[in-house]
């Protein structure tokens, strides 16, 4: 899983992202040209592990993050955490 | 050699061009309306509009006309970006130590370059050298140079350029956006028809002064006059049986609107700071999807959704 994060991390410089309320839009630049056909849009905890994501993290710096910033039962950001991020992989490949 | 100056006035931007006086210096008929003051003495007493275009009693934009693409200094570096189709570009950008430096072909035979241009986003400087056009002027502003110093204009202050058709009434605003062949002639057509007055049929600069968003147009090929109205209404037009009033809600709309706006994608910080513009509108001004049919009836249709 570490992997996978640090691969999100490094995509991380191809998006335009921009907070509307809780939610983060993101944008991918791609070939020099920014897509808006093919945005993506993050919820509070998403966008919150989006702005917190460094190279370096692995599942259990995330989740000790995620958990100082929300009170939530350990397990379950874990469950969660590595559903988010494999979907958020899978998307940022595509583009 | 002597300079002399010449000041246009493009959606409220004051624009001074720093031009060889010994030469015919040629701005074409879709300028003509554009050019505000003969020379620099007489700016501040002449130009109220100047004053509140720029507090520090400044032109917003200065561009230094030089005479042949050769004379350009030789200090650009990698290409960031070009405007090409599968063999020919209309235009590269290159790194250079200062900001930018452009290299603009003529737009009919892409194989001649028209321009090396740079540019200093710090001084908000142009320094454009040019080969004489076909009548032995110096043309620094020919298409499509100048709708390259409006873009990088409207990423420096509260601005897009967007693909757009814009109409107003006398009381409201319209614009209406969308790809090529949606309608965006055809509603102005229609809304002129009905005696509002035309900003401009295909595109439109947007501004945000004190507080509120203003459409302007720019000059085109064709002679016209600088126009600008209040920008209260938004549409995203496309061809339906029937007419359809569709009010966005949320980031799809917003999306839909910006993939109009001009972008050059290159530099991230550019597409940033459109996309908090186009948040912004879509903050203030209601977006709306509109399945036309292209009649009078349309207008009718329009009016009695916004007042709902």
């Amino acid at each position: 899983m570490k992997e996978v994060i640090q691969q999100i991390y490094e995509k991380k410089e191809h998006y335009v992202c921009r907070h509307t309320g809780e939610e983060l839009l993101l944008i991918p630049l791609k070939d020099n040209v920014a897509d808006f056909n093919q945005y993506l849009t993050l919820n509070e905890v998403g966008a919150f592990i989006w702005d917190h994501i460094e190279s370096g993290d692995d599942e259990a710096s995330l989740v000790a993050k995620i958990c100082l910033e929300f009170e939530a039962d350990k397990n379950e950001v874990l469950i969660d955490l590595q559903h988010f991020l494999e979907k958020l992989r899978s998307f940022l490949v595509i583009q | 050699m002597l300079y002399s100056n010449i000041h246009l006035s493009i959606a409220d931007f004051i624009l001074e061009l720093s031009v060889p006086s010994d030469l015919t210096f040629e701005l074409d008929g879709g300028f003509e309306g554009y050019v505000m003051v003969p020379s620099a003495e007489s700016l501040v007493p002449e130009r109220p509009a100047f004053v509140e275009a720029s507090a520090a009693n400044r032109p917003d934009l200065q561009m230094n006309c030089h005479v042949g693409c050769a004379n350009a200094p030789k200090t650009w570096g990698k290409e960031l970006y070009r405007a090409a189709n599968e063999t020919d570009a209309l235009w590269y950008i290159y790194e250079d130590p200062n900001g930018i430096c452009l290299h603009v072909n003529d737009s009919e035979e892409l194989s001649r370059l028209q321009h090396i241009a740079f540019y200093d986003p710090q001084q908000q400087l142009w320094n454009i050298y040019s080969d004489l056009n076909e009548k032995g002027s110096l043309e620094s502003l020919r298409y499509p140079m100048l709708p390259l110093i409006l873009y990088y204009l409207s990423t420096e202050h509260q601005a897009l350029l967007i693909h757009a058709s814009g109409v107003f009434d006398g009381t409201h605003g319209r614009l209406f956006s969308g790809f090529s062949g949606v309608g965006k002639s055809t509603m102005a057509g229609l809304w002129q028809a009905s005696g509002a007055e035309v900003i401009n049929d295909d595109r439109l600069m947007l501004r945000k002064i004190d507080g509120h968003w203003w459409m302007y147009n720019t000059p085109m090929y064709y002679s016209d006059v600088p126009k600008k109205a209040p920008l209260h209404f938004i549409y995203l037009p496309y061809h339906h049986p029937t007419n359809l009033y569709e009010r966005g809600k949320g980031i799809q709309t917003s999306m839909r609107f910006m993939a109009h706006c001009i972008q050059h994608g290159y530099n991230k910080k550019h597409v940033q700071w459109h996309l908090d513009q186009v948040m912004d509108i879509a903050n203030q001004i209601p977006i709306t999807r509109l399945g036309v049919v292209p009649t009078m009836d349309v207008l009718t249709f329009i009016k009695e959704h916004e007042s709902a």
